[in-house]
């Protein structure tokens, strides 16, 4: 799972409980204002009842003054009831401020209001000595009567503002209890809600962590299963694989390198790569010498790569192709080779026994020329062997010797030619092409002559290589029978040999294009001309003609291309091949990808 | 067309090889032929046309035809003259064998050739007087 996305859950997970905290955090801020303003209710009820019962204080004193004026009488009790009086009037407004709201009581501290104004006229007359006409008994009892109505609106009152107080005041115990349980309530299910929430969270980590994990498993053990697939396949496959450090200490040996060079897998690890690999050069079983140097990897590479003779721990020795590979570290640096390897014993046993068997098909289809060849001379020589036994006069005779003789060295020049075809030199010698190919061509003149066949040459330069003659001269009776079959009775070939100068991708050499008035390639033939057993006539041909002679070719470095020729007047194929002058040490061994150097084209 | 003047045997030798040829005619004319030579088939044909011969000796490989077709033609100019085919080839096709009289292959032996040529000119000669 990716980083972020499990970042983004865990927020999640904590983001809720913060939020529902958030909320009941406000919930409480809520429940305490309505609380302090239920208390200030209270409160102002409170100051009421007190004002209430200082008023009925008040009143209390105002008629005890009044009482005692009754009982002593004069103008003292009249001045003391005066500030008191002011008082009570401010003190009634300040009352009457207060209990603002209630119309019961607005109504209760209106009458009392009128009563007391009502008592207080009643008492300043009174103080005042008038009686209004009544008798002072009469005049008390109604004083009385007003005080008696004034408490009685006091105690209305103040049973009011009691029931009030009571009410508030049960209003707040209610309010607390259900404050009480709503915080009870909520703790309660913000709980549930955290807890149900916070494992969904959790479960939903847990559950993408897990998958992460799974994930992780899977591919760690994927990664293991094609690190084993790769070890497998490099352990099945044919070829030699040898790795080796930047040191040139072994790392790695596959079960077909263990077998060829005969060190097993523990044993090769560690040693050096040419005590592993010991290799010799196949004809002169010369040591190869190899380079180790990280500087000039390119060289390092090409010593540890070619055709040799590689020498078993066992004694057993394999003909090898072997190529190396640089190994790259992570900052490009050399840190290795991989050597690659590969048994060629038999495919070059074959491959030699093919180029035998070729050869042999070129001895026989010029058996017959050749011994037609020969009996000519030699039907020759018996009838002149004849007449000498037979001719007396000495004259006669040295002219039938001379000729004889003559005939000889002419058959002797023919087996000569002819086994210069199978007896190859070691080294390239200096070859003329021109002169090679009518030396062919001299061998094949009867078989020419046989078909009627007319034989056009051309040759420009010195056309002068290095090479191997008798394998050049198989490429040549080759290409030229070809051209022979092609052709067919009464055709035309034309035979054209010129110097080539150095170009952009060849050096200097000679060029050889051999054109057929036959009827060309066909479409299908085409990619397969240069494989072996390939023929297109049936049972006279071993179809390894063109094979061999890509072969040879390119063991001289040079290349072979076929195709139709676009002149009217030879409208069949054209062989051109091409020979460098001298033969490049690459060309040694027969290329892996061969249509690459002998495109035939159609 | 002439008779043959003498009882000396005519004979046309056909082949291309120059000192085959001309060591092949000395032996014959030491054996008492009389011989004219052709280097190629048209020459041949031309002088049997012209000429009366005894037999003709005509060598398989020539440059303008094989011997089979030389046969062919000079059988149909005339029919009776014997034609020997001379070949390096030890097996040639029986539809070339059947144009000519007689094969012999090259190397065999001057005596043997003589014996066949003789044999030939003989039994053609024979054949001629019993004709007459």
């Amino acid at each position: 799972m990716h980083p972020d996305k499990f970042r983004r859950l865990l927020a999640a997970a904590l983001a809720v409980p913060l939020v529902a905290l958030a909320a009941l955090g406000l919930f409480f801020a809520v429940l305490l204002h309505y609380d302090a303003r239920a208390h200030g209710e209270l409160n102002q009820i409170d100051n009421v009842v007190t004002a209430t019962e200082q008023m009925q204080d008040l009143i209390g004193t105002q008629e005890a003054l009044a009482r005692r004026h009754e009982i002593a009488g004069g103008a003292a009790q009249q001045s003391a009831l005066a500030p008191l009086h002011t008082i009570t009037r401010i003190r009634m407004a300040e009352l009457q401020k207060m209990a603002l709201g209630d119309p019961r009581a607005d109504a209760l501290l209106e009458t009392l209001n009128d009563q007391y104004l009502l008592w207080m006229g009643w008492a300043q007359e009174t103080l005042a000595g008038k009686t209004f006409g009544l008798t002072i008994a009469q005049n008390d009892a109604r004083g009385w009567q007003q005080m008696s109505a004034i408490h009685k609106t006091l105690r209305e009152l103040l049973n009011l503002e009691h029931a009030r107080r009571e009410r508030q005041a049960a209003a707040i115990a209610r309010f607390k209890r259900h404050t009480i349980e709503a915080i009870a309530l909520s703790a309660l299910l913000l709980g549930l809600l955290l807890a149900t929430l916070t494992r969904q969270s959790l479960t939903r980590v847990s559950r993408s962590y897990r998958k992460a994990l799974d994930e992780q498993e899977r591919i760690s053990g994927e990664l293991a299963r094609s690190r084993q697939r790769l070890q497998t396949t490099l352990e099945s496959i044919g070829e030699g694989v040898l790795c080796c450090d930047a040191e040139g200490r072994v790392t790695f040996v596959n079960a077909t390198a263990a077998k060829l060079t005969g060190w097993s897998t523990a044993e090769a690890i560690g040693q050096a790569a040419q005590d592993v690999f010991v290799i010799v050069e196949e004809s002169s079983r010369r040591p190869r010498e190899h380079l180790w140097s990280a500087e000039a990897v390119h060289a390092l590479l090409a010593s540890w790569s070619g055709q040799s003779l590689l020498l078993g721990r066992d004694g057993s020795e394999y003909l090898v192709d072997h190529s190396a590979s640089p190994l790259q570290g992570a900052e490009r640096q050399f840190a290795g080779m991989v050597l690659v390897f590969r048994d060629v014993t038999d495919r070059l046993r074959t491959e030699r026994a093919l180029q035998t068997t070729e050869k042999l098909a070129v001895a026989g289809r010029l058996a017959a020329s050749i011994a037609h060849e020969i009996h000519n001379p030699l039907d020759a020589i018996a009838n002149l062997h004849y007449l000498i036994e037979t001719e007396e006069d000495p004259q006669l005779q040295r002219e039938h010797l001379k000729m004889a003789k003559q005939e000889l060295a002419r058959t002797i020049q023919i087996t000569r030619t002819m086994l210069s075809l199978y007896r190859e030199s070691e080294h390239p010698v200096p070859v003329i092409m021109s002169e090679l190919t009518q030396g062919v061509l001299l061998l094949l003149e009867r078989r020419a002559l046989q078909q009627n066949i007319t034989v056009e040459q051309s040759y420009e330069g010195h056309c002068r290589i290095e090479g191997f003659p008798a394998e050049l001269r198989q490429v040549m009776t080759n290409v030229l029978v070809n051209a022979m079959d092609a052709a067919g009775q009464g055709g035309r070939i034309q035979v054209r040999i010129e110097d080539q100068s150095a170009e952009e991708l060849r050096g200097s050499g000679v060029l050889i294009r051999v054109v057929d008035s036959g009827p060309g390639l066909s479409s299908d033939t085409g990619n397969r001309l240069f494989k072996p057993f390939f023929t297109t006539k049936g049972e006279a041909g071993t179809g390894l003609g063109l094979w061999v002679s890509l072969g040879i070719v390119q063991k001289h470095g040079g290349s072979i291309r076929i195709y139709n020729s676009c002149e009217s007047s030879l409208p069949g194929a054209c062989v051109e091949i091409y020979l460098p002058a001298r033969v490049l040490q690459l060309g040694a061994n027969r290329l892996v990808s061969e249509e690459v150097h002998s495109a035939a084209m159609v | 067309m002439a008779k043959p003047v003498s009882d000396q045997p005519r004979l046309l030798c056909i082949d291309d090889e120059v000192i085959g040829l001309k060591v092949r005619r000395a032996v014959l004319e030491r054996a008492g032929y009389e011989v004219v030579t052709a280097p190629d088939g048209r020459t041949g044909i031309e002088l049997f046309t012209e000429q009366l011969f005894d037999g003709v000796v005509v060598d398989f490989l020539l440059p303008d035809a094989d011997g089979g077709q030389v046969a062919l033609q000079l059988r149909q100019i005339r029919p009776e003259v014997p034609v020997m085919l001379l070949s390096a080839y030890p097996n040639l096709p029986d539809e070339v064998l059947d144009r000519v009289n007689c094969s012999v292959m090259k190397g065999m032996g001057t005596e043997e050739f003589l014996r066949s040529v003789d044999a030939m000119v003989k039994r053609h000669r024979s054949s001629n007087h019993a004709s007459r």
